[in-house]
């Protein structure tokens, strides 16, 4: 009980961090086959989009068709990457790849396949669809579990902000730079 | 056992204490960085002193009685709730978490061992860019997991982690080492079997520099070592009683082939397993005897065009995880071995899955994925994708009750999605499935599933999904009819109701709803219905879930 008690403690004083989450850094598998360490993904650059998704999670598959639907409407608002993360084990690692090869996914996400889930259990996702918007310095900005069709335009609201922000941030250094000069 | 729980509790204590402390620290350093939240990362650089999360989840089922007979079979049980309790902390590379879970009484149909308050999983890693160090429970995977794999799945009330140490070293992209030894979960405590595993990876395309290939050799070793076998093995298995010295290592080792390049790929995995316990179901003796496997998959894409094949050939290949008395630890294994089919989600075309014959099968399957390009006379304004499957398997002679090659089942599953308007979307699907009956008959049943499945947006917010389905069976009484509406409001509600209805058997409805809640990192769900009995299966293991009437409350919370 006792042990009960104090986990329960530090859990309520912690909650209050939410989105304080920064991206783990995990080895995963590419789609070309190769290891790929998750805190490659951050570039300093931009910002981008995580969905965790499976070849039997149908909301998942309907989450990345919309966002594949969109996306290059969306990257002419602001700059930013996706990156489809695969839960499906060795039970169906090769189907999730070849499915998001036929669906063209390649062309516009960065494909990542995490067969054992390390990546998955890292970022604490029970329940998929999944999605997190890591800014360029791989801060958690924005996270969302279950996808319904529409849910998509939140997620580039919350990229645009955040692109604006950005913008704002480098245009302030750039005018303190001008000032000290 | 006594010295390791004590170990284990200390470990415990020690990872929550130091969480505690640097959380509260963390929190109060976390305002500051919102506050500095326009500045770069220096500064987050300065003051970041680790990062705290964590995870929340409980699914908790009250059972309604049912004056129906056979309908509630959980009526003993007035609840049931799994409960799940995450917290991790990192810093730079240093890393240590817990994980508590809480049974105050399983869901009907998990195994009752799961019961009261145990913190299963407790680790301290650390790790740097070659090596890394993990002291406590882990999950790790050799390959495809036919040799050793140790993973979660919450929904079949399934963790097998190890407990122990973990070693990770790489030698540039070139060499991948890893090298284990834990002791295998027993449910809420540690079974007194130590599994220990080595696994080396070759790059021979970093090696040689052929930077477009991937060309790797892998080879792992995997011993599992149970002290306390006595030299006279009691098997207490299908009401008698068999007598013999049960070894107490048994060694497993596998090599493996890795191939691609661009959109060709090529995998070989060969496993052998020592000496280990085998039943005939023709005669049933029970002997020992060696085990292998062998799996291939191949795969070739180009242009919205995907196809792959999956060979597989298992021998007596589960490595199980013993009590001393010779039973089974049921939710326990070291090994993943998955029937390779379509993992249906319809409900219609998942009520009889196919679990592999871990005694001995072979066969295959073949995916091919296709999709139509926009602005063609079938792909239309938006394109359509096309994907069919075609499975199947028979169990080798010495895993047969009739001891000849016998079918066991094959599955031809089509899909077609396609979307209409930036409204409308229909998903096509049909499965022609034939199971035998068992593996002493090879009698089989056909059932054909149909599914309609259409999504139609009449706003950004607002979305209602049908889904219609039909099966029909060469058995008499085993056709169905299932239907189910849902309702959604972008990006937090859902509501759904359902039924499926078995027209000329017993006439029972099975009819559920509900409604699910998300927002941001939370999703709560709450579902009131009569529900099948039925039968859920992962990696070779399977759990039967009950009919029962209730309701239901899911809450996940991640932070």
């Amino acid at each position: 009980m006792k042990k009960i008690t104090t986990i329960t403690i530090a859990l309520l004083l912690l909650t209050v961090n939410v989105y304080s989450q920064r991206l783990p850094n995990v080895a995963l598998k590419g789609h070309n086959g190769k290891e790929f360490n998750t805190e490659k993904l951050i570039d300093g650059k931009t910002p981008f989009i995580i969905s965790f998704w499976s070849t039997i999670c149908k909301p998942c598959i309907k989450e990345l068709n919309a966002i594949y639907d969109n996306i290059e409407d969306w990257q002419e608002l602001a700059n930013f990457r996706v990156i489809a993360v695969s839960t499906d084990d060795s039970r169906s690692t090769f189907r999730a790849k070849s499915m998001a090869s036929s669906r063209g996914w390649e062309d516009y996400f960065t494909l990542l396949y995490d067969v054992n889930q390390t990546f998955k259990r890292a970022l604490n996702v029970n329940v998929t669809p999944q999605i997190f918007i890591f800014d360029k310095n791989g801060k958690m900005i924005y996270s969302h579990t279950g996808y319904i069709p529409g849910a998509e335009i939140e997620y580039i609201k919350k990229i645009v902000e955040l692109d604006k922000k950005n913008n704002s941030d480098k245009k302030k250094k750039s005018d303190k730079k001008k000032k000290n000069k | 056992m006594i010295k390791r729980k004590k170990i284990s509790n200390k470990l415990i204590t020690l990872i929550i204490l130091f969480i505690s402390a640097t959380g509260n620290t963390f929190a109060i350093n976390n305002v500051d960085n919102e506050n500095n939240h326009s500045d770069t990362t220096k500064v987050d650089n300065k003051k970041y002193i680790g990062t705290l999360s964590g995870s929340f989840e409980t699914n908790t089922t009250y059972y309604v009685d049912n004056e129906k007979d056979g309908v509630n079979s959980a009526s003993d049980y007035k609840y049931g709730s799994n409960n799940y309790f995450k917290l991790d902390y990192v810093y730079k590379g240093f890393s240590a978490g817990v994980q508590g879970e809480w049974y105050p009484q399983p869901l009907v149909g998990y195994d009752t061992e799961y019961t009261g308050f145990a913190i299963p999983i407790k680790y301290i890693a650390w790790q740097n860019d070659n090596l890394s160090i993990t002291v406590g429970d882990f999950y790790e995977q050799f390959g495809s997991g036919l040799i050793l794999r140790t993973w979660e799945d919450r929904a079949l009330g399934f963790n097998n982690s190890l407990g122990g140490a973990r070693f990770n070293y790489n030698i540039k992209d070139i060499v991948r080492i890893k090298v284990l030894s834990g002791f295998a979960r027993d449910y809420m405590d540690y079974s007194s079997t130590l599994v220990s595993g080595f696994d080396v990876s070759v790059s021979l395309s970093d090696i040689f520099k052929i930077d477009n290939h991937l060309l790797s050799l892998e080879a792992s070793a995997v011993n599992r070592y149970e002290s306390e076998f006595k030299d006279h093995f009691d098997a207490d298995l299908y009401e008698e009683f068999y007598k013999f010295a049960m070894p107490k290592s048994l060694l497993s080792y596998s090599a493996r082939f890795n191939y691609q390049f661009n959109s060709v790929s090529a995998k070989y995995e060969y496993v052998r397993k020592g000496e280990d316990l085998f039943t005939s179901m023709e005669t049933g003796d029970v002997d020992l005897r060696e085990g292998q496997a062998h799996l291939v998959e191949l795969g070739y894409s180009a242009n919205g065009l995907s196809t792959s094949v999956v060979l597989r050939y298992l021998d007596n290949i589960e490595s199980a995880i013993y009590k001393t008395s010779g039973e089974v630890f049921m939710s326990n294994r070291i090994n993943y071995i998955p029937s390779m089919t379509t993992q249906h989600t319809y409900s219609l075309a998942s009520m009889n899955p196919y679990t592999p014959l871990g005694g001995g099968e072979m066969g295959g399957q073949f995916d091919i994925f296709y999709r139509v390009k926009k602005g063609t006379a079938l792909g239309g304004k938006r394109g359509m994708k096309v994907h069919a499957n075609y499975s199947i398997y028979h169990g080798i002679e010495s895993a047969t009750g009739t001891g000849e090659r016998m079918f066991l089942y094959s599955d031809l599953t089509f899909d077609i999605e396609k979307m209409w308007s930036r409204k409308f979307q229909t998903t096509l699907f049909v499965s022609m499935q034939k199971n035998s009956l068992s593996v002493y008959i090879p009698d089989i049943v056909k059932r054909n599933i149909f599914v309609a499945d259409i999504t139609y947006k009449f706003t950004n917010k607002y979305s209602l999904r049908a889904e219609l389905q039909y099966l029909s069976a060469d058995s008499e009484d085993d056709d169905w009819v299932a239907a189910q509406l849902e309702f959604n409001i972008a990006p937090n509600w859902s509501v759904y109701v359902s039924d499926m209805f078995n027209y000329n058997g017993q006439q029972e409805h099975y009819a559920a709803g509900g409604f699910s809640y998300t927002h941001s990192a939370i999703r709560a769900s709450l579902s009131y219905g009569n529900y099948k009995e039925g039968y859920i299966c992962s990696g070779g293991v399977c759990r039967t879930v009950p009919a029962y009437n209730g309701v239901n409350l899911a809450v996940s919370i991640a932070f």
